[in-house]
């Protein structure tokens, strides 16, 4: 198993869409949190006293669905180029082949992304003493920052992880991954606003919006909702990857 | 020894491959034949277990994904663009050695065995078919593996890579492994394999060495010219031997030349020439695969000629 890892860690690393992904995801949360919150904020928005740990939420929902896009071409390039033939010629357990992108994926997800969480109050800070304003006195809770920063980038790979996986199309699942927190939760919440408390991409934005819950939902109740579709989907998109064809 | 048993699939109505059995023996290199849509790929995905279907493969008693290190087991190419087109070559092979516990050493030597030793750095996106065939030659034997398993592994190569191609699998099959192996080029398989498979629509049309294949083929026979041919024509049909005009003499069907010569010394005609006549693997193909091609061109090309122009 431990080879499989390494393996699939080594594809992650060795493709310069890892890196692109990686980069911009920074560069945007520079000119977010940095400019735009700090450089370009009034001396009053940087008094708020939840400023910074905002700012890390707002980063991993952010950068969260970008980074999700290097967990799902890790699994999408297989198909596009075939390469998954090999990838289970060569393991003598397809479980063993998801199982090492899952662990891969979740290991990229935990470190950039709890990378970018902190980076994005560091950029605030950074941004603000460069136009010469000061940030007022913070509460910024590190354990709440790093649990709830870990949980949503998590999420994010895998609902990419599990899309792809089931429509084994890198286009379709990049468009999909795409359009479902953008177009479709959006038409559904507008239509079924009761609804919206079930929504996958919804809740994830939850439990990294700890002040913002509307429609008496809990953080408890938000992860648990997450954490239901990603293990159904993870169940349904392993059983599929077991019964049918390699590609 | 390889042994695929009762192997069949399905594609919603179209039965692909159709209760297949062989076998494919150390030492030796075995030629996979078949038209077009045959079901070659197809059969090569059942034997590694990635399409779903019915039968089973054996790979010394054992199924593939029974043994600990697989690609130490069977060496594969199946598609020869199958990768990444901006991972390097060498990290190519590094993500496969990995996976399959194979030291990282084996990838620059596999580099320098198929001669990419001077790309290896370069992502394999812009690579020619033939560079392609052998970056995917290289993953194939990482693991040295004891068989090989590859699908038309001779297409794009140059005259030169064709040659070491051939040495190789040779070589290789020389050491007690096995090759298995499609081709197109039935005159480079003539020369490289020992035994064939023919398929046709999926069936199993022949499981012999080369020379039985050609030895069966009506193409195959002795060709005698003599002066005075109508007397030697009347003595065959006189003993009900097979024959047929060729070249200005006679191809008859008969195993020896002592035989055809002895005729014609009965038919009391002198003999101009007389050799034996083998018939070409592709000869021997065309005509023990003909009616199961899937697919077949129904008129020559010719240029077509625009009205009004010259």
């Amino acid at each position: 198993m431990l080879a499989a890892i390494r393996a699939e860690l080594r594809k992650l690393l060795t493709v310069r869409s890892t890196y692109f992904i990686v980069i911009f995801s920074f560069i945007i949360v520079a000119l977010f949190a940095g400019y735009a919150d700090g450089f370009h904020n009034p001396q009053v928005a940087l008094l708020r006293p939840d400023l910074l740990m905002s700012e890390s939420f707002n980063a991993i929902v952010f950068a969260g669905i970008i980074l999700s896009f290097a967990g799902l071409l890790l699994m999408g390039h297989e198909y596009r180029y075939n390469t998954i033939m090999y990838t289970l010629t060569i393991s003598n357990r397809r479980l063993k082949v998801l199982g090492a992108k899952f662990i891969a994926i979740t290991l990229f997800a935990l470190i950039v992304g709890l990378a970018i969480s902190f980076f994005s109050p560091l950029a605030t800070i950074i941004g603000a003493h460069l136009h010469g304003h000061h940030i007022g006195p913070q509460h910024f809770d590190v354990w709440n920052v790093l649990w709830r920063c870990a949980f949503v980038g998590w999420g994010y790979a895998m609902y990419a992880f599990i899309l792809i996986a089931i429509l084994r199309n890198q286009v379709g699942s990049i468009v999909s991954f795409l359009l479902i927190p953008l177009l479709g939760e959006n038409i559904i919440s507008h239509i079924f606003t009761h609804t919206t408390n079930y929504l996958p991409f919804t809740m994830l934005q939850a439990v990294a919006e700890p002040t913002d819950l509307g429609n008496h939902t809990t953080t408890a109740h938000a992860v648990t909702v997450c954490v239901v579709y990603v293990v159904v989907g993870l169940i349904a998109s392993t059983a599929l990857f077991l019964r049918r064809d390699a590609n | 020894m390889i042994k695929a048993e009762h192997l069949s699939k399905h594609y919603r109505k179209k039965l692909a491959v159709d209760d297949l059995s062989f076998e494919v023996h150390p030492g030796k290199v075995t030629g996979f034949l078949g038209p077009n849509g045959a079901g070659k790929s197809t059969t090569m995905r059942l034997m590694l277990g990635l399409d779903n279907g019915v039968g089973h493969t054996v790979f010394d008693d054992k199924p593939l994904h029974e043994w600990a290190e697989p690609s130490k087991m069977v060496g594969v190419l199946l598609e020869a663009k199958a990768f990444h087109p901006t991972r390097s070559s060498r990290q190519h092979l590094k993500v496969l050695a990995e996976a399959g516990n194979i030291p990282m050493s084996r990838v620059d030597e596999v580099l320098g065995l198929v001669g990419l030793t001077d790309v290896a750095k370069k992502g394999p996106g812009k690579f020619s078919l033939g560079m392609s065939q052998r970056l995917g030659i290289a993953a194939a034997i990482l693991g040295q593996p004891k068989y090989l398993i590859l699908d038309e592994p001779a297409n794009g190569l140059d005259p030169e890579g064709i040659v070491w191609l051939r040495d190789f699998l040779k070589d290789y099959a020389s050491g007690g492994n096995a090759v298995f192996v499609s081709s197109h080029l039935l005159s480079e398989m003539s020369q490289m394999a020992d035994n064939v498979v023919v398929i046709g629509k999926g069936k199993l049309i022949a499981d012999t060495s080369v020379q039985k294949l050609l030895a069966k083929s009506a193409h195959t026979g002795v060709f005698v010219r003599v002066d005075g041919v109508g007397k030697l024509e009347s003595l065959l049909k006189e003993q009900n031997i097979i024959f047929e005009k060729l070249d200005g003499g006679l191809k008859i069907d008969a195993p020896k030349t002592d035989e055809v010569g002895k005729l014609a010394f009965a038919a009391g005609v002198p003999v101009l020439e007389l050799s034996t006549h083998s018939a070409s693997l592709e000869e021997a193909f065309l005509e023990i695969t003909a009616g199961s091609e899937e697919f077949t061109a129904t008129a020559t090309a010719k240029p077509k000629r625009k009205k009004g122009k010259k």
